[in-house]
């Protein structure tokens, strides 16, 4: 049984709270004529993220809910960066509130285009849908896993994946991070319509540029290796890419996957 | 569900104490779910810039429409071009594994999900601006596009 979180309105109009659902993003498609609605699942069982890549989940020991929100705003984009950013500072201000000696500074990091790493591990996800992008407000469904309380990861995700759990090696209470999630959301609003701050505040707080990078693309036969350069105002990132013929162009992706080479 | 006293006082209490209108709370096969009265606009609510005093308002009122212009023109009389809104990767599916949201000789409705353009790992939905018939699909699954690229050409009905 859920251990129910306190969220104390901030904007939310409705929760609710389902043991297993298959999505909770496409649970919300389906009721998103209302807005601020909060869907949270005890259990993923078929999380969705690009290139049919699963966001697992056990029960009850991680975070995944979606998030019903509408919103006016031209530049769409920056949705995802938001959100991104909010849960970034909410995991460290969890962990900083839950574990006042242990200082995460610079190990808590974000990766183009939204996720956050620990270490350099992949400890939570963002994935959303935007619905009727010709309407006004335009409805989002905001979906964000994070990896609480997981430790046990199949073997190709385990070099590249880590949970709040095993970076601090120790059980770590899962649902009240909703909490500082919402209320860092709902007050920071403001920043989405200030796109060129909100994106330079994104910036700082990753340390991606200049690293080595596979990148790949959507296109079926897409994968180049490169440089990055930095990440726009417009959400594009900026790759040098090293091609045999040693000449170094630049190049800007709006769509993709980054791997590091160590 | 095991329903204990407890955990309803609980969520009662959760329920009384915050903003919410509505909890509800699924599991195995059990559903509870506590509402009340939508609240008052409360004053946080003038912080939030999307949403405004106006809010509930917003909800009875039209959707107004934006930039339909550009994502659509106008060919011949009755043929019109949907056009991509932004940069990014075309997908004609809601999923790898589904079947495509449109295929030729489909008819579509104004409103209809037509595809979807995915940037930064946003999905963006793309509906269909006008009643009719597709055509033609412009772009293959899965690959590039730029902003404004033709996408599909649907007969207008």
């Amino acid at each position: 049984m859920i251990d129910f979180i306190s969220i104390n309105g901030y904007g939310i109009q409705k929760i609710l709270y389902v043991d297993s659902l298959e999505s909770t993003n496409n649970y919300a498609k389906s009721m998103a004529d209302e807005d601020n609605v909060l869907i949270i699942a005890g259990q993923q069982s078929a999380g969705r993220g690009r290139f049919n890549r699963e966001w697992k989940s056990e029960k009850n020991k991680d975070v995944t809910f979606s998030l019903i929100k509408w919103l006016n705003i031209k530049d769409v984009h920056l949705v995802n960066f938001y959100t991104s950013y909010i849960v970034y500072r909410s995991i460290k201000e969890y962990l900083s509130r839950l574990f006042p000696n242990v200082n995460n500074e610079d190990i808590i990091k974000l990766k183009w285009p939204n996720d956050i790493l620990i270490s350099g591990k992949k400890v939570s996800g963002i994935l959303s849908e935007l619905i009727s992008f010709n309407e006004m407000p335009r409805r989002f469904v905001i979906g964000v896993g994070i990896n609480v309380n997981q430790v046990n990861f199949p073997e190709e995700i385990s070099k590249k994946a880590t949970s709040l759990k095993k970076y601090l090696n120790a059980e770590v209470p899962v649902y009240e991070i909703i909490n500082t999630i919402m209320k860092y959301f709902y007050e920071n609003l403001a920043l989405l319509e200030q796109g060129e701050i909100l994106m330079e505040l994104w910036r700082l707080n990753s340390d991606t540029d200049g690293k080595h990078v596979r990148f790949r693309t959507s296109d079926t036969d897409g994968e180049i290796s490169g440089q990055i350069v930095g990440v726009q105002d417009d959400g594009g990132i900026k790759i040098k890419i090293s091609d045999n013929s040693n000449s170094k162009n630049i190049s800007t992706f709006y769509s993709g996957e980054i791997s590091f080479i160590y | 569900m095991k329903m204990d006293l407890k955990y309803l006082q609980k969520v009662i209490k959760m329920l009384d104490s915050s903003e919410l209108a509505e909890i509800e709370i699924e599991e195995e096969g059990t559903k509870l779910r506590l509402s009340k009265p939508r609240p008052k606009v409360f004053s946080g609510m003038t912080q939030m810039v999307s949403q405004p005093l106006a809010a509930p308002l917003q909800q009875s009122a039209p959707a107004v429409t934006v930039s339909t212009e550009k994502t659509e023109e106008k060919l011949g009389e009755n043929l019109y071009e949907v056009r991509s809104p932004m940069v990014g990767t075309f997908y004609r599916t809601p999923s790898p594994d589904a079947d495509p949201y449109v295929k030729p000789g489909d008819s579509v409705k104004t409103g209809d999900v037509i595809c979807i353009i995915e940037a930064m790992k946003l999905m963006n939905e793309i509906e269909s601006e006008v009643s009719g018939k597709v055509v033609k699909i412009l772009v293959e699954n899965g690959t590039a596009v730029e902003y404004d690229q033709p996408l599909m050409l649907i007969e207008k009905d």
